[in-house]
């Protein structure tokens, strides 16, 4: 291992290389903050700059903005409520808050130091356990990933106030059956498309998390822009930055939780950082004490310091089945493997015999790709934070154009808009009415998962329920889920 | 009937209507043969729904709903999206987007002629700029085209 740190520290040390971290660290930031962009989409845009470089500053150049996009992502979740990256959807339950609070610049101070940690922490954790995490991951079958998609969706208890337990519940289901709509995977059959070829693809991530996040925090805005406490009058400036001692204590143990098991969930194919994010507001949440317990979707600090970290510990992790199996983890490691294949470089197994310099240099990329994006972006927060005191009759209207920009960019579809401008309307009632729209999304994220799973599980078992208690890795899991969902329903919290 | 009602009651009506269009789904491939074709997922997802529905109607809870601020303005600029969003392939990117803006900053009684102009242009030009030239995302430019000054 020493050796292979040696040679991927003189990779990286190549002014090239160099130059590839600060290029994809600021690109992917930029990209992120703008809503509606993505790491795939910026990635996909990339490609063709990585044609005339090396395998390993190509792979460097992807990890920069795949991390820098996911750090930017939570710049526009925490600012606006519009979270362009799955990944940050959980940053904004209290980022968003917070800043509308006043504390913009804490908020985003707390989301770079936590996105560092864990991807840092989690950059260690690569380091040491790379190999013998991929055999672990390898031996995850369909049961066991049906039974992950069961314990994530218990997070939903996590989100919901006393006596809103079946409105949570409610805003699942309505996410899971969303994430139904369009042709079946697994048998071709039209699903709910009432004949539109517009819907054949289904909906969406982007359209929905647009839709019901930032397009409905700007038609909130505009209904209630009579109201004072949706004004904005000041933002903190370079002070904001600072971290008191009490904060830091507050903070630190669930970073350091969230961070461990972001990287864990990471590693699971498939499972990726929105799934991460989710679980570890929901474990943090359950944790904490009552009265802070009473702050989560208020403006916690805890409760936006775990999903930060995870979600970089989970980008982290999720390069340990693409460099050790050569099976992407989620769908913007899927990109970097066509990228890295199309370079001649086939990440598997034998990637770490066969071209140490790359395997080694990604790595000692991440550690200092986190300082870079540290040090890039804490001397803009305070400037990004003013953001805020735009006021609301200019502020609506773009964050409207920039969620239908985003949409747009990437289908370049009419309809879409249209349908998003429903969903928007559809979740703005809904928010009204006091439903919380998180489990909306963690079910439709996790609807198709789900499904697939569950029927991959059937077909193996015979069309039996068996697997359930036969696999004990799945009981395992299982059993932790209900263990979850019991002490919710023992211990339920007053508010949201 | 209190409007914690009423949505349950709309849920429990949806959840049934997506449970019997589910029912009507037909596998096509050797999958129908098994009990988790395509509308086994949807139906049990159904049957739940109306579960939780039909609880929510008879237990709705105690949060007060927030129904009230300025309605009329919400309806103007949810009509002012839906014109921007058909009117896109025609007009094209750029002149629709400045016409959205300039139209959503005068329903929110934004009256300053030269914000009015210069904000929604000069958003118009720098997202047409950014998307087009540094991503590389081709945008319908048709009148753009047609006068000669689009690409």
């Amino acid at each position: 291992m020493i050796e292979g740190l040696r040679a991927g520290l003189a990779t990286l040390a190549e002014p090239i290389n160099l130059l590839m971290i600060l290029l994809g660290c600021g690109a992917g930031t930029f990209i992120g903050m703008l809503p509606g962009l993505g790491p795939i989409t910026a990635i996909a845009l990339l490609i063709p700059l990585t044609y005339g470089l090396e395998p390993a500053s190509s792979l460097i150049l992807m990890a920069g903005v795949y991390y820098g996009a996911v750090f930017g992502g939570s710049t526009s979740s925490i600012l606006l409520n519009a979270p362009g990256v799955a990944g940050t959807v959980a940053t904004a339950f209290d980022g968003h808050p917070l800043a509308r609070r006043g504390h913009a610049g804490k908020a985003l101070a707390i989301a770079a130091y936590a996105s560092f940690s864990g991807g840092t922490f989690a950059a260690v954790l690569l380091l040491f356990a790379a190999p013998a995490l991929a055999s672990v991951a390898l031996g995850f079958h369909s049961p066991d990933y049906f039974a992950v998609t069961v314990l994530a969706l218990t997070a939903v208890s996590a989100f919901a106030g006393r006596g809103q337990l079946a409105k949570a519940l409610m805003m699942t289901l309505l996410g899971l059956m969303l994430a139904t709509v369009g042709q079946d995977v697994a048998s071709d059959v039209p699903r709910f498309t009432f004949g539109s070829i517009e819907l054949l693809d289904g909906l969406s991530f982007l359209l929905l998390a647009m839709a019901t996040f930032a397009m409905s925090e700007a038609l909130i805005g505009i209904l209630h822009r009579d109201r004072r406490d949706t004004t904005i009058t000041a933002v903190e400036g370079l002070a904001a930055l600072r971290v008191s001692r009490a904060e830091i204590a507050e903070v630190a143990p669930p970073i350091a939780r969230s961070s461990v098991l972001g990287f864990f969930v990471g590693v699971l194919p498939g499972a990726g950082a929105t799934i991460a994010s989710f679980l570890a507001y929901a474990m943090e949440r359950t944790l904490a004490p009552l009265r802070a317990r009473e702050d989560f979707g208020k403006g916690s600090l805890r409760g936006l310091a775990a999903p930060e970290a995870a979600n970089n510990a989970a980008c982290s992790g999720s390069f340990v089945p693409l460099l050790t199996l050569g099976i992407p983890g989620s769908g913007t490691t899927a990109v970097m493997l066509g990228a890295l294949i199309s370079a001649g470089v086939q990440p598997g197994p034998r990637l770490l015999l066969d071209r140490p310099d790359v395997f080694w240099s990604v790595i000692v990329s991440m550690y200092v790709g986190n300082v870079v994006l540290l040090v890039l972006n804490l001397p803009l927060i305070p400037w990004l934070a003013r953001l805020l005191l735009v006021p609301r009759q200019v502020l609506s209207p773009m964050i409207l154009f920039f969620s239908i920009m985003g949409v747009y960019a990437v289908s370049l579809s009419a309809f879409d808009i249209v349908v998003m401008v429903g969903i928007a309307v559809g979740a703005t009632v809904l928010r009204l009415l006091a439903y919380p729209l998180p489990p909306l999304v963690l079910g439709f994220v996790l609807g198709p998962m789900m499904e697939e799973n569950l029927r991959r599980s059937m077909i193996l078992y015979d069309n039996s329920l068996s697997f359930l208690w036969q696999r004990p890795t799945t009981l395992v899991i299982l059993v932790l889920a209900i263990m979850v969902g019991l002490s919710r329903l023992r211990r339920p919290s007053r508010s949201t | 009937m209190s409007p914690q009602r009423i949505s349950p009651l709309c849920f429990l009506v949806g959840a049934a209507a997506y449970g019997w269009a589910a029912l009507g789904l037909e596998a096509t491939t050797g999958l129908s043969s098994s009990r988790m074709g395509p509308s086994a997922f949807p139906v049990g997802l159904a049957i739940v729904g109306m579960l939780v529905a039909a609880w929510l109607v008879a237990r709705p809870g105690a949060d007060a709903p927030d129904l009230g601020g300025d309605h009329r303005r919400v309806v103007l600029i949810v009509a002012v999206t839906i014109l921007y969003a058909v009117g896109l392939p025609t007009l094209g990117f750029f002149l629709s987007t400045t016409l959205f803006l300039a139209a959503a900053l005068v329903t929110l009684d934004e009256r300053r002629p030269a914000f009015v102009a210069g904000v929604p242009l000069g958003t118009a030009l720098a997202s047409s700029l950014l998307l087009r030239v540094l991503l590389g995302v081709w945008l319908p430019e048709p009148i753009l085209r047609w006068l000669g000054l689009g690409p």
